[in-house]
C-alpha cells in the first residue's frame, strides 16, 4: 500500500529528476546554439569538413615457411565527392578517357551512393601514376576529384591456391555491416573473407577543412587526425613448395581437385583445384569482361573443387564398406565369399568386377589390395542399407569439415527416406546396395571430406578438423595460434582400422596392389584407388593415401576428372607431392639439382665451340 | 464524433491532448522539410504518411482513454504474456533490417513488437506490484518484479535492441521507485552497470569506488551489512567484467568501444554527430528559416527525418524552436507526473507513471543524443520522430495518462 504523503514526496522526487534532465538538455542546446554558434555558423556555412579516410594497410597472408601468398602494394584511388559534382555528365565525360573507364560506369559508381554523399566514392583504384599526374595538373577541371594513395592487393604467385586464398572487392551500399566504411575493401572469398577481421586492420581518417568552393584549408584543428592500423599478419599451414608442384602435375589441361593434410593436426599441407584463376585479376579494379569470361567459361574454374565438387568417390569408398561390416561382426579378416570371375549374379542382373577374368577368391583385405567389386557387392548386400548409411554417417560424409574457406558444400549420404522419395516406394531395389557398396551410385563427396576421412584412418580412427590458418600476428606482435581440433572418432575399433590400414598398404605395396606402380622407395606408403562412373562423360580418377604409413606425416587425395583409372592419373600426383614432402623433412635426399644448361647458353654464344669442353 | 470530443474536452485532458497534438504537427512540419529534397523519391511522401498515423494515433489515444482501466487490469498479464510471445516470434521469423530483428513485415506496414511491449509491461508490472500484499522491500517481490523486467528486457535485447531494452529498465526502476522502494535499492541495481563501465580505465574504478564508499556511507548509514553488499557486488562485477572484455573479439570491443565513444568512429556513429551538432549549433537563436537549413538541405545530416529530426529543427527554428519542443515535453511530463500523484488507485498511479518514465527517457536520449551528451542510440523522439509505431505507441502512452487524468478518484 502507497501512502499519500509519501506518494507527494516521490512526485516532488520525479519531478525534480525531470526538470533536471531538461535543464541538462537546454544547457548544451544553449551551449550550442549561443555560446559555441560562430564556430558551428562558420563551419555550416563557409566550411565544410570533409573527411578523408586512410585505409588501413591490409595484412599479409603466408605460407608455412612465411613467404608472401598475398600483400598490399601502394597504388593510386581516384575519388570523387558525390556532392561536390555540378555537372555529373560533362565530369564523366571528361574523366572517363583519362581513367579507362565507360561513361556509364563513372556516372552509375556516383549515382549509386545513396548515403554519405559527401565522402569520397573510390572510382577507380590502382591507377598508373601517369594518369594521376594528369588529373593533378587539371585539377581545377575536376571540382570534387581527388586522388589518394592507396592500396592493391597483389597475390604474387597469380594462380597458386587462387581459390583457397579468395580476394577482396569492394563493400558497397547494399551491404550494411556497419562496422564497414562504403567502398573499403572487405574478403569476398577464401581465407581473405574468413579472416577479413584480422586481416584489415583500422582505417584512420584526416579532418580536413574544406570551402564551400571545394579549397582545402587544411587539418581541422579541433580533430586531430588518426593513423590507420595495419591489419594483422595471416599465416597459414600451407606449403608454398608443395602447392606449386601439386599445381604442376595437374598442368593446364587436367580438371579436378587435390587435398593434402597433416592427419595428425589437421594442417592443409595443399589444396589444389583446377582449372584455376589468377586472384590478381580480382584485386582493385576488375573489368567486367574478364569477370565475364571467367563466370561463363564451361570448364567452371570460379568453382572450389576441392569443398564444393560433389564425386561418387568411386573404389576408394570400399573402405567405408569394409569397416562397417567388421565393426558389425558380419566379416571378418578371414570371411571368403563366393569367388569373383569377373562378376556377380544378383537376381537377374550380372554386377561387373573391373577385372572382367575375375580375382578369383580373396579375403578382407585381399579385397581392398586388388579392389575387387565382387567382393564388395557381396559385403555390400551382407550389410544392408541402414547399416551402410548409419556409418556413412558416422564417418561424416554428410556434414561439411568445418574448413576455414567459406561455402563449403557437404556431401550427400542416401537412405532409404531418400530412395523412396527419388524413386518412389517400390521403385528401387536391393541393387542399389551393391553399388553403394563400391563407392558408385548416389553418395557424393567432397575432396576434402574424402582426406579428412582417409586422414582419420591413418591417425588411428581420430578426425581432425583440416585448417589453413596457423596464427595471426599483429603489428605489436601478439600471435593467436590455431588449436587443433577433433572433430569426431571414427567409428571402428582399433583392430577395424589396422585391418584397413593393412589393405591400403597391400594397395601400394602388394604385388597385385591397384597402385603398385606408385610406390616410394624408402617410405612404406598405404592408399586406395578409385575409378568413379561419370554420367557425363569419361570416369574420374581417385586416389587417396597416406605415409610413413606407421606414423603418418601426409596424406592426400587426389581427383583427376574424366581421366580413367586412379593408378594411373591419379596416384602419380600424390606420389610426386608426397616424395617433394618427405625431401623436405629430411626422409628422404634432397632432389638432385637440376641439370646445368649452359651447354646450351655456351652453344649459343660460340656455335661450333662445344667441342672444346 | 461527440463521444471522441466530450471525452478530449471534459476530463480536464485538453491541454494534454493539445500539447501531443503541437508536438505531431511539428513532426510533420519537419519532416516535410528533412525529405523534400530527398533523392529518393519514396521518401518525399513521408509527411502524408505522417500525417495518416497522426490521424490513427487520434483513434488510438481515444480508444485507450476510453477503455476502462478496470478492463487493463484485469488483462494486464494476458498483454504481458502476448508480448513475450510476439518478441520470441521476432527470434524466429522476423525480418532483418540493418543486422538486427525487429520488425514483423505487414505489406504495408513493419510492425515492432517492442514498442507495443513497453505498455504491456507497464500494465503487467503495475498490476503485480498494486496486488502483492507484500511490502515492497520484501525480497520475493523485488525478485519476482525483477525477474518480469528481465526476461522481456532480455528478449528485446536478442533482438539485438539495446536502445529499448535500456528503457524497460529506466521504467522498471520508476515504477519501482513509486511503489515506495527505498533508494538505495535502486543505487544496488544501477552501480554494477556503471561499475562494469567504470573498469574499463582503472583510474575510473578507482574515482568510482571512492564515490561509492562515500555515497553508500551517507546515504545507508544504518545498515552496515547493505553497504558491505553493494561494495561487493560493484567489486564482482567489475572485475568479472575486464575478465569478460578480454575474452572478446576485437570487433566485438570495437563495436561496445564506439557505442560509448562515437569519436572512435569518425566515418560512422562519429560523423552523424559531429553534423548534427554543426545543424544545431548553426541554428542560432531563431535559426535559419524554414526549409532553409543547409546542413539539411545538403544532405549532410544522416537519418534526418527519424532519430535526428530534432536537429533540423534546431538548426531551421533556432533555439526559439528547440526551447518549445523542450517545453511541451516538460509541460507533458509535469501534468502526467500530477496525474500520477493525484491517482487514488495504486494500479492507475503506476501505470501513469510508468508511461511518463518511458516518454520522458526516450526524449532524453533522442535529444541527449543529437546534441551530443549521450552515445549514438536509435531511440526516436515520441511524437516527432517519423515513423508509425513510435507515433501510435507516444499516443498511446498518452491515452493511459489521459485515462488516469479522467477516473482519478476511482480507488
Amino acid at each position: 500500500m502507497i501512502d499519500q504523503v509519501s506518494k507527494t514526496t516521490r512526485g516532488r522526487i520525479m519531478i525534480g529528476i525531470a526538470a533536471l534532465v531538461l535543464l541538462a538538455l537546454a544547457a548544451k542546446i544553449v551551449q550550442l546554439q549561443v555560446i559555441d554558434y560562430q564556430y558551428y555558423l562558420q563551419m555550416s556555412e563557409e566550411n565544410r569538413i570533409r573527411l578523408v579516410p586512410r585505409t588501413a594497410m591490409r595484412g599479409k597472408i603466408v605460407d608455412r615457411e612465411g613467404r608472401a601468398l598475398a600483400q598490399d602494394r601502394p597504388a593510386y584511388t581516384v575519388s570523387v565527392i558525390p556532392t561536390e559534382v555540378r555537372h555529373l555528365q560533362r565530369l564523366s565525360e571528361e574523366l572517363a578517357p583519362l581513367i579507362d573507364m565507360d561513361e556509364a560506369g563513372i556516372e552509375k559508381k556516383i549515382k549509386d551512393r545513396r548515403s554519405r554523399k559527401h565522402e569520397p566514392v573510390a572510382i577507380r583504384r590502382d591507377l598508373a601514376f601517369a594518369s594521376v599526374c594528369v588529373i593533378e595538373e587539371s585539377n581545377e577541371l575536376f571540382p570534387g576529384v581527388m586522388y589518394q594513395l592507396d592500396h592493391a592487393r597483389t597475390y604474387p604467385f597469380g594462380n597458386v591456391a587462387s581459390h583457397l586464398i579468395g580476394y577482396t572487392g569492394e563493400v558497397d551500399e547494399r551491404e550494411t555491416q556497419s562496422q564497414y566504411r562504403i567502398g573499403s575493401m572487405i574478403g569476398r572469398a577464401g581465407v581473405e573473407r574468413t579472416y577479413d577481421q584480422p586481416l584489415r586492420g583500422i582505417d584512420g581518417v584526416d579532418y580536413l577543412e574544406v570551402t564551400a568552393s571545394g579549397r582545402i584549408l587544411g587539418s581541422l584543428e579541433s580533430k586531430p587526425n588518426k593513423d590507420p592500423v595495419p591489419g594483422s599478419e595471416l599465416g597459414l599451414s600451407l606449403d608454398l613448395d608443395l602447392q606449386m608442384l601439386c599445381d604442376s602435375l595437374f598442368g593446364d589441361s587436367l580438371a579436378g581437385a587435390a587435398v593434402f593434410m597433416d592427419p595428425r593436426t589437421g594442417e592443409v599441407l595443399a589444396m589444389t583445384s583446377k582449372p584455376d584463376y589468377d586472384a590478381n585479376l580480382f584485386s582493385g579494379f576488375v573489368p567486367r569482361d574478364d569477370y565475364q569470361r571467367l563466370a561463363s567459361d564451361e570448364r567452371r574454374p570460379l568453382l572450389d573443387r576441392t569443398i564444393r565438387g560433389l564425386y561418387p568417390p568411386g573404389s576408394t569408398a570400399k573402405l567405408l564398406t569394409a569397416g562397417a561390416a567388421l565393426e558389425l561382426g558380419l566379416i571378418d579378416v578371414n570371411t571368403h565369399f563366393k569367388p569373383c570371375y569377373g562378376g556377380y549374379q544378383f537376381g537377374n542382373r550380372f554386377f561387373r568386377c573391373h577385372k572382367k577374368s575375375g580375382h578369383g577368391s580373396q579375403d578382407v583385405i585381399g579385397a581392398i589390395e586388388v579392389s575387387c567389386d565382387t567382393y564388395f557387392y557381396q559385403v555390400g548386400l551382407k550389410l544392408g542399407l541402414d547399416n551402410w548409411t548409419d556409418y556413412a554417417r558416422k564417418c561424416g560424409f554428410d556434414v561439411v569439415t568445418g574448413i576455414d574457406v567459406p561455402n563449403e558444400k557437404a556431401g550427400h549420404v542416401p537412405d532409404e527416406d531418400w530412395y523412396n522419395k527419388a524413386y518412389g516406394k517400390y521403385g528401387w531395389t536391393k541393387a542399389v546396395l551393391l553399388n553403394l557398396g563400391i563407392g558408385q551410385g548416389e553418395l557424393l563427396v567432397t575432396p576434402l571430406s574424402l582426406t579428412q576421412f582417409y586422414a582419420g584412418v591413418a591417425n588411428h580412427g581420430k578426425v581432425m578438423q583440416p585448417h589453413l590458418m596457423r596464427y595471426i600476428k599483429s603489428p605489436n606482435g601478439e600471435i593467436t595460434r590455431a588449436n587443433p581440433v577433433v572433430t569426431r572418432q571414427l567409428p571402428f575399433s582399433e583392430r577395424t582400422l589396422s585391418i584397413l590400414v593393412e589393405g591400403c598398404r597391400r594397395v601400394v605395396e602388394g604385388g597385385a596392389g591397384t597402385a603398385a606402380r606408385s610406390r616410394i622407395p624408402g617410405i612404406p606408403m598405404g592408399g586406395k584407388t578409385g575409378t568413379a562412373q561419370n554420367p557425363h562423360g569419361n570416369e574420374h580418377a581417385w586416389f587417396c593415401g597416406f605415409a610413413p604409413i606407421d606414423n603418418p606425416t601426409i596424406c592426400g587425395c587426389v581427383i583427376v576428372e574424366q581421366a580413367g583409372h586412379g593408378s594411373v592419373a591419379a596416384a602419380p600426383i600424390v606420389r610426386d607431392v608426397f616424395i617433394r614432402h618427405f625431401q623436405k623433412t629430411g626422409l628422404l635426399a634432397p632432389p638432385a639439382p637440376a641439370p646445368i644448361e649452359d651447354f646450351i647458353a655456351l652453344e649459343d654464344l660460340y656455335p661450333g665451340h662445344l667441342q672444346l669442353r | 464524433m461527440k463521444i471522441f470530443t466530450r471525452d478530449i474536452f471534459n476530463s480536464g485532458n485538453l491541454p494534454l491532448f493539445v500539447a501531443a497534438c503541437l508536438l505531431t504537427i511539428i513532426s510533420i512540419v519537419l519532416v516535410y522539410s528533412a525529405n523534400h529534397v530527398a533523392t529518393d523519391p519514396r521518401l518525399q511522401d513521408d509527411w502524408v504518411k505522417q500525417i495518416v498515423w497522426f490521424l490513427l494515433g487520434i483513434v488510438v489515444f481515444v480508444a485507450t482513454l476510453k477503455a476502462p482501466m478496470r478492463f487493463h487490469e484485469a488483462f494486464a498479464y494476458v498483454y504481458y504474456t502476448v508480448a513475450c510471445v510476439l518478441l520470441l516470434g521476432l527470434i524466429l521469423f522476423g525480418a532483418s533490417k540493418f543486422g538486427a530483428q525487429r520488425w514483423y513485415h505487414l505489406g504495408f506496414f513493419s510492425f515492432q513488437p517492442s514498442e507495443v511491449a513497453k505498455v504491456a509491461f507497464i500494465f503487467a508490472l503495475a498490476r503485480y506490484l498494486s496486488y502483492s500484499r507484500r511490502p515492497i522491500s520484501h525480497l520475493r517481490k523485488i525478485i519476482t518484479a525483477c525477474a518480469m523486467c528481465g526476461f522481456i528486457t532480455f528478449l528485446v535485447l536478442r533482438q539485438p535492441d539495446l536502445g529499448s531494452a535500456v528503457i524497460f529498465t529506466v521504467v522498471f526502476s520508476a515504477m519501482m521507485f513509486w511503489a515506495g522502494l527505498p533508494a538505495r535499492y535502486l543505487l544496488l541495481f544501477y552501480t554494477p552497470v556503471i561499475s562494469m563501465i567504470a573498469s574499463s580505465s582503472m583510474w575510473a574504478w578507482i574515482i568510482f569506488f571512492a564515490l561509492l564508499i562515500v555515497a553508500a556511507t551517507l546515504i545507508v548509514r544504518r545498515s552496515p551489512t547493505f553497504t558491505i553488499l553493494l561494495v561487493t557486488l560493484n567489486l564482482l562485477v567489475g572485475a568479472l567484467s575486464s575478465i569478460a572484455w578480454n575474452h572478446l573479439h576485437d570487433y566485438q570491443q570495437m563495436r561496445i568501444k564506439i557505442f560509448l565513444d562515437p569519436g572512435q568512429d569518425p566515418l560512422g556513429a562519429g560523423y552523424q554527430i559531429i553534423q548534427s551538432k554543426v545543424a544545431i549549433g548553426s541554428g542560432g537563436l531563431l535559426g535559419k528559416g524554414y526549409m532553409a537549413g543547409s546542413q539539411n538541405k545538403l544532405d549532410y545530416l544522416p537519418l534526418r527525418h527519424t532519430d535526428f529530426i530534432f536537429s533540423v529543427g534546431a538548426e531551421e527554428f533556432g533555439m526559439l524552436g528547440a526551447v518549445v519542443i523542450l517545453g511541451l515535453f516538460a509541460f507533458l511530463f509535469l501534468r502526467g507526473i500530477r496525474t500520477a500523484m493525484k491517482a487514488r488507485s495504486e494500479f492507475m498511479g503506476l501505470v501513469a507513471i510508468g508511461a511518463v518514465a518511458a516518454l520522458a527517457f526516450q526524449m532524453f536520449v533522442n535529444i541527449g543524443m543529437v546534441v551530443g551528451l549521450l552515445p549514438v542510440a536509435g531511440v526516436p523522439l515520441p511524437f516527432v520522430s517519423y515513423g508509425g509505431s513510435s507515433l501510435l505507441v507516444s499516443w498511446m502512452l498518452l491515452g493511459i495518462i489521459a485515462n488516469v487524468e479522467r477516473n482519478w478518484m476511482e480507488y
